[in-house]
């Protein structure tokens, strides 16, 4: 037994297998899910009635804040992240990340830093104020804590473990993709991710260097953001040029979700996929040029205001020409109501109703009334849980098959869609109607007029945190005695259902061939990877074959010579799309497991 | 009953904003409801053509036509949103040069609570919190912050600004009817953020001119 778990435990703390790393990132994403929503319900029970005195301030303070910053680093971008280990390579026709060992560093930076983060608390005090870290409050005038240095530090530890995959995701996008297969053939959840990758590239640099800063500042007395000579407006400028882009960041992975159920249960292709991805591409760019709206009421002029007003507005656009496309996929469909396909109908109406209201704070004249106000509050929450986490949910019952080889409980799932769904609104939708109440406030006086919204939008708290416990059972029974899934239960076209459920440890026993009309061949003949079929009818059973018919198609990409000396070249030319495995076919496992990292 | 020129912009802009809103709102939504309707899998389905297969490339779909009209639809709608937002943010950011005595009125934010501080110099330290203002007469804060990064809002007059130390920021309103209403800081400034409210008592002018006259200068 103790020779068991220590094996079990060797295998996930040593693991590099994309697979292995994506559920880690998943199964953790999910408890500091849990860990952050508890911080919230406890701050709704705050706010049920009017001076309530369940959480003192500065405990309340440091509850948002952690909330948020949870949230937004630790839970929405690693679950996206998640089932981008796990399912990108298997989408590619790749056998791992470019970097699996850089793989597995990422996830466990990322482990420990939000394991930082909640450590804060018990040093003094967790950063308590807001998300946003203004300054000068940073300061250690202020904020003296030796909780703060940790969050801070967590923060900076999370940017390192960010960069290290989007580092090693853009690598394995851009330069092992199967042969043959072309930027455009990718599916909307690849490209969602791989704009994603870029616009990380670019926002977090901004972010990291002013959390170092601010950590200089705390730690060796400079006055970057300290000083009064314009301090807090440099970090509002180096903090928000990377938040907006953030916020898409959080959702575009879930949108890429949403794009790939729609179209699988609707049973047609996503409608003007190009468009699409087009407008997704084109948001990723404007996302740099709108930060200033979080900036409108500190006085940065006229001119500025409106500039960034007019970027601000035009970004619902293409956000316009992505949702109609999503909502006329439905057109002339065969629309299957699966849970996947709910959840993704769902996130998309929330989606609606966060965007439009996104469009009142794009206003800088509507923004000198309902700046820090729960208007705000509402609508970040309809876009960051009822179209992120919503849709994220989406992607957990449609890849669950995948990852576990099992099927989840249809019913129980559709159960948990409609009570989370009525939850959500509950919850958030009184927050608009709150169109005077301040943000991050711990309490208010009765005479506002608060409390009965307040209190609806607990009980909607309550009801949509309860639903997901659901989730969670629905999820942990199913993976022990769900019945089995086979390859693919959606009947979908993108690359991973080709492979049986769970894939091997390997993926791929013959990689995969694009041809120039986009179809996919595996081996000598189109269809079916061995693995699925043993039967040998089609493609190569278990990889044995060490000859393919048509191999020539497979060194299309090849940039290097055929034979190499060492296995670590070996491995650098697999990265560049040479694929040595029809010549050394005995170390596929040997390779996937322990790969050299170059 | 407006109770000032900024609650009245912010009103109508607003309701512009909603009424909008709500159009495209019932628009998009009845479409998708309709088509989830409409072609959700029943017996007598038909099997679209174009169903995507595994191991093969989606067809094409869709049409630049529909992002065009979309898009078109799109700017039409967004247009008017832009020059109202344009309009009103023109005349909350043109602060009138000139105010009448006792109308200039320095605002400055600490941890936790208000400090205003009138034209003769007046800095009554009893009334801390309490802001005094004439009806009927254009009123200009200049917003500034002693410690951290504060915001000065005041609720029902749909107004407000950053108060960030090192900076000054000016708002100006025009009360239209006598009251109190809630001064209250907007952005997390510490474990008193909650309860760093103040009162703006609009007071009629002679009231105003009155409590003025009895202020001490230093």
């Amino acid at each position: 037994m103790g020779e068991q778990l220590r094996a079990i435990a060797r295998k996930w703390l040593y693991t590099t297998n994309h697979k292995e790393v994506g559920i880690l990132y998943l199964i953790t994403s999910i408890f500091l899910f849990v860990a952050a929503g508890v911080l919230a319900l406890t701050m709704r029970t705050q706010l049920s009635a009017p001076g309530n005195t369940l959480l003192a301030a500065d405990i309340y303070n440091q509850f948002v804040t952690v909330h948020g910053l949870l949230m937004i680093f630790w839970v929405l971008s690693p679950l996206a992240f998640g089932f981008a280990n796990f399912i990108i390579p298997l989408q590619l026709g790749a056998r791992d990340l470019a970097f699996p060992r850089l793989n597995a560093m990422s996830f466990w930076f990322f482990l420990f830093s939000g394991v930082m983060m909640i450590l804060s608390f018990f040093f003094g005090a967790a950063p308590d104020l807001g998300w946003t870290l203004y300054s000068p409050q940073t300061a250690t005038l202020f904020t003296p804590t030796i909780g703060f240095n940790l969050g801070a530090g967590a923060l900076i530890l999370m940017t390192v473990s960010i960069t290290m995959s989007s580092v090693n995701f853009l690598v394995t996008m851009l330069k092992m993709r199967a042969p043959g297969l072309k930027l455009r053939y990718m599916s909307a959840f690849s490209w969602a991710i791989l704009i994603t990758i870029f616009m990380m590239l670019y926002a977090f640099p901004s972010f990291l260097a002013a959390v170092v800063l601010l950590y200089v500042d705390r730690a060796f007395g400079t006055v970057y953001f300290s000083s009064i000579q314009g301090g807090s407006l440099l970090w509002d400028n180096v903090f928000w040029f990377f938040g907006h882009p953030e916020v898409y960041i959080v959702l575009f992975p879930a949108l890429g979700i949403i794009a790939d159920v729609i179209p699988t249960f609707a049973r047609r292709p996503l409608h003007g996929a190009k468009y699409v991805i087009g407008s997704m591409v084109v948001v990723a760019m404007l996302s740099f040029a709108v930060w200033g709206h979080h900036m409108f009421v500190t006085g940065i002029g006229i001119v500025s205001t409106k500039l960034y007003t007019v970027t601000t507005i035009a970004i619902s656009l293409p956000f316009d020409v992505m949702i109609i496309s999503l909502i006329e996929t439905l057109g002339m469909s065969k629309l299957r109501l699966k849970a996947p396909a709910l959840f993704a109908l769902g996130a998309v109406a929330n989606f609606i109703v966060g965007g439009i209201t996104g469009v009142f704070l794009a206003s800088v004249a509507l923004d000198y009334s309902l700046r820090g106000t729960y208007f705000v509050v509402a609508h970040f929450h309809y876009l960051m849980v009822g179209a992120s986490i919503i849709g994220l949910i989406g992607g957990l019952y449609y890849w669950f098959p995948k990852i576990t080889g099992r099927m989840y409980n249809e019913k129980l799932a559709k159960i948990h869609f409609v009570i989370s769904m009525i939850g959500f609104q509950i919850l958030y939708f009184p927050m608009f109607i709150l169109l005077d109440m301040p943000r991050r406030v711990v309490t208010y006086t009765p005479d506002t007029g608060w409390g009965l919204l307040n209190l609806t939008a607990t009980l909607g708290g309550f009801i949509f945190g309860g639903a997901q416990l659901l989730l969670f059972y629905n999820l942990y029974r199913s993976s022990r005695v769900g019945p089995p899934s086979g390859p693919n239960p959606w009947e979908a076209w993108t690359l991973e259902w080709a492979l049986p459920s769970p894939p091997p440890p390997h993926d791929f026993d013959v990689i995969p061939t694009f041809l120039a009309d986009g179809s996919i061949r595996f081996g000598s003949g189109p269809g079916l990877p061995n693995g699925s079929s043993h039967s040998g009818e089609i493609g190569y059973p278990n990889g044995s074959s060490t000859h393919d018919g048509n191999s020539s198609l497979h060194f299309v990409n090849a940039k290097r010579p055929l034979f190499t000396a060492s296995r670590r070249a070996q491995s650098l030319a697999d990265s560049d799309g040479f694929r040595s495995i029809h010549l050394l076919p005995r170390f596929d496992y040997w390779k996937a497991r322990k790969p050299s990292t170059g | 009953m407006a109770v000032s020129s900024t609650q009245v912009q912010f009103d109508s802009l607003f309701g512009l904003f909603t009424y909008l809103a709500f159009a495209v709102g019932i628009v998009v939504f009845t479409f998708m409801i309709y088509l989830i309707v409409r072609y959700r899998e029943k017996a007598s389905s038909r099997q679209p053509k174009d169903t995507p297969i595994l191991g093969k490339q989606p067809q094409s779909r869709g049409h630049v036509r529909t992002v065009l009209l979309t898009l078109t639809l799109s700017t039409i709608i967004i247009v008017p949103l832009i020059v109202g937002s344009f309009g009103a943010v023109d005349s909350l950011l043109s602060p009138p040069q000139q105010v009448c005595q006792g109308c200039a009125i320095e605002v400055t934010a600490h941890q936790f609570y208000w400090q205003f501080t009138y034209d003769n110099g007046t800095m009554p330290y009893n009334t801390n919190n309490i802001l005094r203002v004439p009806m009927g007469q254009n009123i200009r804060l200049s917003v500034t912050s002693a410690d951290v990064f504060h915001d000065f809002g005041i609720i029902g007059y749909d107004i407000k600004t950053d108060a960030i130390p090192g900076r000054t920021n000016i708002i100006w309103f025009y009360p239209d009817s006598p009251g109190n209403f809630t001064i209250q800081c907007f952005e997390l400034c510490g474990s008193g953020h909650a309860f760093m409210k103040g009162t703006l008592m609009v007071m009629t002018y002679s009231s105003y001119r009155a409590w003025y006259n009895t202020t001490v200068v230093h």
